[in-house]
Formats: C-alpha cells, structure tokens, sequence
C-alpha cells in the first residue's frame, strides 16, 4: 500500500508538471504492469483481441485506489503506463519468436502462417524502433503514438496530459502516422 | 526519416501540416504551387502523402488492429484439424446425414428430426472442432441471433438452436433444397425479363433484412438459392452485421495479413478500403449480382473501372472477332434466350443506368435502400420511367471529368475553333438588392452626406442593371443613350465622388460590369482596374464589393486572352470569398468554377477538372441549387469534355444547360444564344455539321435581337455559321458571312481578340480548301500575330498556326522556310501534347513530307 500511496502521490505531482514525478511513477509501475502483462499474454486464446488498453486498465485498478481518483488521473497514469507497456511487449515478442525459432526442428520448415507471424513480429518490433526515433525527433508526436496506439487513450484523455486541443491532436496524428510510416519504410531501419 | 536531413524534415512536415489539411483532389494543386522551385522538394512530399494514405490501413487505429494476425504466435499451436461428424451422430434432435457445406468457422450437415415428431430435414450448422475460440464462439452466436430477427419467406429461416454433448453450440435452419441463383438462370434459360423478376425476389429480401438493422455483407451466388419451384432463398449470415448496436464491436478487422472474409468479385469498395459498412454495401453487392445475371461473371472491383453493362456485352462480342474463345458471348447471350446483339440492345439505357447506379464507388451515390432498386426494376419491367436515369445525368457531370484522366484535348479537323463559355458573375445580379442594403448600411454608417449617397448609389445601379442585357430580358439597347449616360456617369465619379473612394470604386464596378455587358471591353477593363486598384491598397477592406470587383475585372481579362490575370484575380476573390462565408456557400462555389475556368482557357485540364469537381460537389451539398449558377456550371464541365474530346458528354451537358435556361429564361434571351451556339458548336465538331446549321441560325437570329452588331459574342456566332456552312462545301454562303463578321468586327475599338483570330483561322482554312493558298497564309499569318500578342509564343494556338502556314509555305515549293516553320510548330505543341497525340503527329508528318521534297 505503501507503493500505492507513492504513486498517487507522484501522479498528482505529474499531473501538475513535474518531470521528475513522471519518471518516478514510471519506475514504479514498470514491475508490476510487466507481471500483469505477462500473465495476459501468456493466457492468450486464440480468437481473443489483444488488448492493451484492457492491461492497462488491470494495472490501474490493482495499482491505484481509483475510488480516490478521477478520470484525469487515470489518464496520467495511462500516459506513463504507455510507455512501460510499449518496452514489455517488445521484450515479449522477441523473447518469442526466439522461441519459436530455438524450438524448430531443421526439417520442419515454417509454415506460411507462421511466416506471416513472424514478419508481423517483425513489423511491430520495426514500429518500436520508429516510436523511439520520433521521440528522438519530435517528442510531441513521438508521445502521442504512444498515448494513442499503445496506452490507447482517447483524445479527450491525452488533451488532458498534455494540454493540447483535440482538434489539433487528431492533426497530430495524422502527421505521426505519415513520419511513423515513413519511418518503418526507411530501409535503415529494417536491420534494427 | 532519415532519408532527409534536419532542415528537409521541418520543411516537409510544415508542408505537411498545410496539405493535410486539404481535401484531397486539391493536395495535388497546393504541392505543384509550392514545390515549382523545388522537384525534389515535391518529389519528396508526394511520396509523404503515399505513407499517409498507406498508414492508414497499415497501422489501423490501435494496437489491437495492428497485432490482430500475431494471435495465434502467442498462443503457439499448429492449426486446427478438419473433423467431420460421422453419418448418424445425433446432436440434440438431429440425426447427421452428411456434410453439405463449410466455412472458415463452422460446418454445414443435412439432418433430420431424430425424434420422430415428423419427418423434416434440416441444415444443422455446427463450429468446426478445434475453432471454438471465444471470439468464433461469440461470432457463431451472433449468427444465430441474427437469424432469429429475420422470418422472411426469401430467407432461409432458424428453427431451433442448442449445445452439443461436449457444449459447443449449434443450430438448425431450414433446409433449401437449391442451386446457386446464377447456375438456375442459366440451366432455364432464363431471358433478362425473368432474371429480372427473380432478382427482384433477392431484393426484397435484403430490404427485409435492412429494415431489422441487419447487413449480409457477403451475398454472392452461391448464398442465394433457387428451389425447384422457383423460390428464392438468402442463406449465410455468417458475416453479417447488427447496425448500430454493441455487437457492432465484434466485427472482424480486415487486416494487412488479409484476414478478409468477404469475395473479392462482390466485395464493395468501402470493404475493401475497410471503411463504414452500412446497407448500402448490401447495395453495391446485389449491383454486382445483378450485372453477372445479365452479363455473365464478373472481375472483382469492377468499380474501379465503371463500364456500361451493354458495352461490356458488346466488349465481349468484339473480343471473339479477336480471340479463340468465339463462343463465350454467344454462350451468355443464349443463357438468356437471345443473341448478343439483342442482349446489348436490352441492356442499353435503362438497365445501364440502374446498374451503374447500384455500383457506384460512393455507398451514398447508390440506390438509397434496396426497395429503391426493385422498384426501379420493376419500373423497367412494366415500362415506366426508371429514376435512375434521371440521376444519372446529373451524376456523370461530376463523374466524367475525373474519368478522363490525362486525355489532352484534339482540336478537331478544323484548327481553331470558338465555343462561348460563362463565367460565373452572372449570380450577383440575383442578390444586387441584398448587396446594396448591405452598402447602404455602411454608408449611413458615414454620416455625411448619406442621403446623396443613397440616391447616386441607387439610381446608377438601377440605370445600369436595365441596360445589362444579360440581366433584364429587353429589346436590343440603344447603346447610344446608354454609353452617354455611362460617360457622363463617370466624368461624375472622378469628379464628384473623389473624396468618397468607396462609393466611387464600388460605381466603377457597377459601370465595368455594364461596359462588359455592352461588349466594350477595353473600357470595362479601364474601369475595373482603377477600381481593383482601390481595393488592393485598402487592405482592410475584405468585402463583397471587393471581390466583386475582383471577379467582374477577371472574367473581363479572360475576354480579352488574359487569362493568367483572370486566373489571379478569381484566385483573390476566392480569397476574400473564403474569409467571408462558410465552405459552400454560393460565393465560394462560384469562385471555384472561375478559377476552373480560366485554368481551362490556358489548356491546364487537370487542375481545372478538380476545380470544378469541387464546386460541383459543393453546389450539390446545397439544400437548395442555385439554378442558375448549375446551368452555369453544366456549361463550362460541357466545354471541359469538349476539350478532353468527350463530344457526346459535352453535346448532353450543353443540352441539360439549355433546357435549364429555357425554363429560367425563355426562348429568347441572349444566354439561349449562347447555348445554343455551343450546341450547334459541339454537333459540328461532333461530324453532324450538317445537323449544326439551323441551330447556328436560330442562335444568329436571338443575338441580333438582343445584341449590338458589333458585339464580339455577334460576330463569333457569324463567324461559327460560316464556319460550318464552309466545311459542308458551301462556299459561296460561308464567304459571304465570313466578310460580314469581319466587316463588323473593323467597327469594334480593338483590332485584335481571341474570337477574330479564331475566324480568321477558320476563314483561312476555307481558303485552304477552295485552293486559294496565297490568300489562306496571309490570313493565317494574319491570325499568327494576333495570336502571338495574345496568348504569347508558347500558346498551343501559335504552335498550330506556325504548322498550317508551314505546311502552305512547303505545298508551295519553299521548302526550307517551311521546315523552319513546321520544326517551332512541333517544338510548342510537343509542350502541350502527347507525343502519339493526332494534332503533333499531324505537324511532324508534314515536316516529314516537306524534308521528303526538299
């Protein structure tokens, strides 16, 4: 409870613009939302959505007495949670496919729909990398990926955090989807 | 991104932000303008705009979408094995029979009643074992719910639902003992008329089914049965979807992996594209339907390249002439009782219009409901009007310019040519009363002498809208007094009104405009660029008078062959438009259809195109159309397919126009005159010159009633009538008009203009003909330098002119004078031509027949 109490206490701090406070509540969440996260995805059905709006969600409600809270504070902790969520499902999804890889008898060739799964592991991995040289490059849009594919927060919940209109967050988007894309395209990037 | 440097990146995303904020047919226009510096700068953007039309389905909106596919990875098992159940299982009441039928989730088993009760079989659908994931489960109950909305005798209906032993669920429907609804037309025989009522049958069902929120999504043949007594029967929802209620959440995303779940052939665009599903995609898909029950099977996406039904059948009958497979139309011609001919006789106009109709790319273009479509049907079949007809008049004009993508205009056989386009200021008249309150207000505003004001302000306004003659509907003016009182009016403005500039500028326009209307264009000009003048100096000042100032001085520029100061000048008033009203208002509309115009004029078709696209789809958001400016607009997308040579599209547009106006207007009135030229124009053009000339006459007969005979629109439509009288082998007649027009045209205070050289081109085409080359290179090089004045050394006209004077200069023995001539020619037509284009390979020809004498 101790842990809880901390983090509400950073949250509010973040939630009046201390930097520091954010990466606090980070760290503090990061174990606890990787354990939550893992025992999701390693409980998967087949035919099930993955959601991790719904992880972060869990995480929020185990993690924060949110009859304490408004929605305001929910979406700073989504916001921070994000992040933290992007990082575990990379780990998660190389650690896989490595798996998968390592547990692959010589004469048994891939089949095409494991192909397709792999490049699409591929394909989110190559995402994560576009996210961090967005941050790199504009951390603006960079966040707002996060926030929005990854946290998936609502407009009216990142215009929240981050003080931004929603209009001009959904012209945002448009434009980190564009340098996102463009990214992922770029043939340096693919040997990431 | 790290294609480009730091600096590359801020510029393209500052780009970026501006073009994305445009509609998307005007992104193309804004990148050319600001990139023409710069290639690789546009090179670059273009390439941005790709990425944002590919991230949208590549990404999709959360990260859900995106790992849709991987599931099964985090899970890590092999896919699941094919089970059937054996014959003589009993799952609840059922006893199995065989297996009739699977999809991707569940199967299909013929069963019977085991509990005796009665004899009945039933279809018993059961999930495949090993797919009963919580998302397939979820889906297979959704079926069944749907099912159990719809009791429709065209729909195969649910009888009964339970678990199995091991819990999985089932349900059982009634069985259709049927065939595909294709395979049934065909084994009969079926003539269209009977395909036609059977479809029928397909929609009402479907309506049914819209009206209990539900969407099919995937109708296709094969889920469509006939019984052998001829009852139609829907099966399959799998697919479907509830409208508008929670379980609209389960539908499955069409991801990038392809885990599409309809048929291509019968997949609606907004499908493939992932976009909104609603009833009218059922629309598109029984379009779809129905054209393979008339044609024949069909490729997927067959929006993409929208055909008429009847040509395709005719299409299809050409291609035998060609190819081994002789017998495949007359295959489908006798599937239904008729050969291909008549096929594609029966199909031709009303059934092309309803197919075309419920096929459009557009789900809101389409029949609104599937009633809509049977009823248009049922119209065919007992011989009423069809409304789809009546829509689909309207809808080519926003259709086919895009249709034409980079066809550049052939200028028919002769060279030159003069077709009177509107440009749009026309509207303004309508709301004088509204815009001089508006004035009035500001001036009581300033105080002083406000009365006089008022009373100058009204009484010239009144004076000059009566003798604009296109305004008011009178006998021909007697210019005389007119132009007195104009002059005396504007020694009055430069005198009296020096200190009050507003009035002054705003009396000048009222005074341009009449100048105008008069045919004084050099006076009108004088007017209205003082007035601009006024204007561009108070920049505060972001009126309508200004933009009327704007357009008025522009529309006169484009008179006179200025059209890239045309072109600027709608591009302000766009501007100030813009300032002043919300997106469609009229005003804004206008402006755009200008703006479409004068990039017309200077050949650029592309740019103009969109343009006008915009303002037409604006125009038609409108509650109420502005008649009007619509038959306004018909008559510069009819000039536009004239250009891009689509005659039969331009002769429909001119027609619509002119019935519009007769109805606003009356027979006669001078825009009647005007639309009628273009008719007779674009009849001529279109090889029934023959057919032209009356309505040349007609035309001739109106202006002379309402125009003075030194008017340029006068004398254009002299020069047109001997134009076609010549080109028909009447000489004699042509000649005689020919020296009329330009007798009449030495009357005018200017000796050149874009109508006269384009009279005198066709004059010395006549010459041509009849033999009498000393006299055709004169003139044409007469037209030459009025063309070279006007429009500049790069304008397609010089190029065209440069080439029939060379090809005179060669046919008379002076060889290397013509080659000289012919060789310029080629060089400014390859800059507006394609290189395999009739009008350059024409000139190159010439020049290869000339080298050959040389």
């Amino acid at each position: 409870m101790q842990q809880t109490n901390a983090i509400t206490r950073y949250l509010s701090d973040a939630k009046n613009g201390d930097g520091d406070a954010f990466r606090l509540v980070y760290e503090l969440v990061y174990d606890d939302l990787k354990k939550i996260a893992h025992q999701r995805l390693a409980g998967f059905k087949r035919g099930e959505t993955l959601n991790t709006t719904a992880l972060v969600h869990e995480a929020y409600l185990k993690l924060i007495d949110s009859s304490q809270h408004d929605w305001q504070d929910r979406a700073h902790f989504f916001a921070v949670t994000s992040r933290a969520m992007r990082f575990i499902l990379v780990d998660y999804l190389r650690s896989k496919t490595a798996q998968k890889r390592g547990g692959n008898r010589e004469d048994e060739p891939l089949n095409n729909l494991a192909l397709a799964m792999e490049e699409r592991v591929e394909d989110f991995i190559s995402l994560n990398s576009a996210i961090e040289k967005l941050l790199e490059w504009n951390e603006r849009l960079g966040k707002l990926v996060e926030y929005r594919f990854i946290g998936g927060m609502t407009y009216e919940e990142i215009s929240e955090v981050t003080g931004f209109s929603e209009p001009t967050l959904k012209r945002d988007w448009a434009r980190a989807r564009v340098w996102l894309y463009s990214a992922m395209k770029d043939p340096e990037n693919s040997t990431d | 991104m790290a294609d480009f440097d730091e600096k590359r990146r801020k510029q393209l995303d500052t780009l970026l932000q501006q073009v994305l904020d445009l509609p998307e047919q005007e992104q193309q226009a804004f990148l050319k303008e600001v990139t023409t510096q710069d290639p690789g700068l546009y090179k670059d953007l273009k390439k941005l705009l790709q990425y944002a039309r590919e991230s949208d389905s590549f990404f999709g909106e959360t990260l859900s979408d995106f790992l849709l596919p991987l599931l099964p990875l985090l899970e890590g098992d092999e896919s699941p094995s094919e089970f059937t159940f054996e014959e003589g299982t009993i799952i609840g009441n059922y006893r199995i029979k065989k297996l009739i039928g699977k999809g991707g989730m569940g199967q299909v088993y013929l069963s019977e009643r085991n509990d005796g009760a009665f004899k009945k079989e039933v279809a018993l659908k059961c999930i495949k074992k090993g797919m009963d994931s919580e998302e397939i489960l979820r889906r297979f109950r959704y079926e069944r719910q749907v099912l159990a909305r719809l009791q429709h005798p065209n729909i195969a209906t649910l009888l009964d639902g339970g678990l199995t032993d091991e819990g999985q669920p089932y349900f059982a429907m009634e069985f259709v003992d049927g065939i595909p609804i294709t395979d049934y037309c065909d084994q009969k025989k079926l003539a269209v008329r009977e395909r036609l009522k059977l479809f029928t049958h397909v929609c009402e069902a479907v309506q049914y089914a819209h009206q209990q929120l539900v969407v099919h999504r995937d109708l296709k043949p094969s889920n469509i049965l006939v019984t052998k007594n001829g009852t139609v029967k829907l099966l399959d929802f799998g697919i479907a979807r509830i409208l508008d209620d929670e379980h609209s959440l389960f539908t499955v995303p069409v991801t990038k992996a392809g885990l599409r779940l309809m048929t291509p052939e019968y997949a609606a665009p907004e499908q493939v594209k992932n976009e909104q599903i609603s009833t009218a995609t059922d629309i598109y898909t029984l379009g779809v339907l129905l054209l393979e029950l008339l044609t024949g099977p069909v490729p997927a996406a067959i929006w993409k390249s929208p055909e008429k039904p009847s040509a395709r059948v005719f299409r299809s009958l050409n291609n035998n002439e060609l190819s081994n497979d002789s017998n495949l139309a007359d295959q489908i011609a006798v599937n239904r009782s008729a050969t291909p001919k008549k096929l594609n006789l029966e199909l031709k106009g009303d059934l092309d219009s309803i197919l075309l109709t419920a096929l459009r790319e557009e789900p809101a273009e389409r029949f609104k409901s599937a009633e809509m479509l049977k009823d248009d049907i049922q119209n065919y079949l007992n011989h009423l009007p069809v409304s789809a007809r009546k829509s689909s008049a309207r809808y080519r004009i926003k259709k086919f310019v895009s249709r034409h993508k980079a066809v550049v205009a052939a200028l028919g056989a002769a060279i030159l040519l003069t077709i009177v386009f509107v440009v749009v200021i026309s509207y303004q008249l309508k709301i004088t009363t509204e815009e001089r309150d508006r004035t009035e207000q500001a001036l009581q505003r300033a105080e002083h002498e406000r009365e006089t004001a008022e009373e100058v302000s009204s009484f010239l306004e009144n004076l000059f809208s009566a003798a604009n003659p296109m305004a008011v509907r009178t006998e021909r003016l007697d210019t005389l007094r007119v132009g007195q009182l104009l002059e005396r009016g504007e020694e009055r403005l430069y005198s009296e009104f020096k200190d009050r500039p507003e009035i002054r500028a705003r009396m000048l326009v009222v005074m341009g405009r009449t100048y105008r209307s008069l045919g004084d264009r050099q006076k009108s000009i004088k007017l209205l660029e003082d007035a601009v003048e006024f204007y561009r100096n108070q920049s505060h000042i972001y009126n309508d008078d200004a933009a009327l100032a704007y357009t008025t001085l522009g529309a006169t520029y484009i008179d006179v062959g200025k059209n890239p100061e045309g072109e600027k000048l709608f591009r302000s008033a766009y501007n100030i438009n813009r300032s002043l009203y919300s997106d469609d208002h009229i005003r804004i509309i206008s402006s755009l259809n200008n703006i479409g115009s004068a990039l017309q004029n200077q050949g650029n078709f592309e740019e103009a195109k969109n343009y006008y696209t915009d303002a037409l789809s604006m125009m038609r958001r409108l509650p109420e159309a502005d008649s009007t400016l619509y038959a306004n607009m018909l008559n510069t997308n009819s000039v536009i397919a004239y250009r891009l040579n689509d005659f039969e599209t331009a002769i429909e547009l001119t027609r619509e126009s002119l019935s519009i106006n007769q109805i606003l207007l009356g027979n006669d009135h001078p825009r009647i005159g005007r639309e009628l030229n273009n008719l007779a124009f674009l009849l001529d053009r279109n090889g029934q010159t023959e057919e032209s000339i009356p309505i040349y006459r007609e035309m001739l007969a109106i202006n002379m009633t309402h125009l003075n005979e030194d008017h340029p629109i006068l004398i254009a439509s002299v020069g047109n009538l001997a134009d076609a009288l010549s080109r028909t082998g009447q000489h004699e007649e042509a000649e005689s008009h020919f020296q009329r027009a330009f007798a009449l045209y030495r009357l005018r205070p200017e000796n050149q203009s874009p109508e006269l050289s384009v009279m005198l081109g066709n004059y010395a085409s006549m010459l041509t003909r009849i033999n009498n080359l000393t006299a055709a290179e004169s003139i044409y090089r007469e037209a030459l330098q009025a063309d070279l004045a006007i429009f500049g050394e790069t304008h397609s006209r010089v190029g065209i002119l440069k080439g029939r004077i060379g090809g005179i200069l060669c046919q008379t023995g002076r060889y290397a004078d013509g080659i000289q001539l012919i060789d310029e020619a080629i060089a400014v037509l390859q800059s507006h031509f394609p290189q395999d284009h009739p009008r350059l390979m024409d000139v190159q020809n010439a020049s290869q027949n000339c080298s050959d004498n040389d």
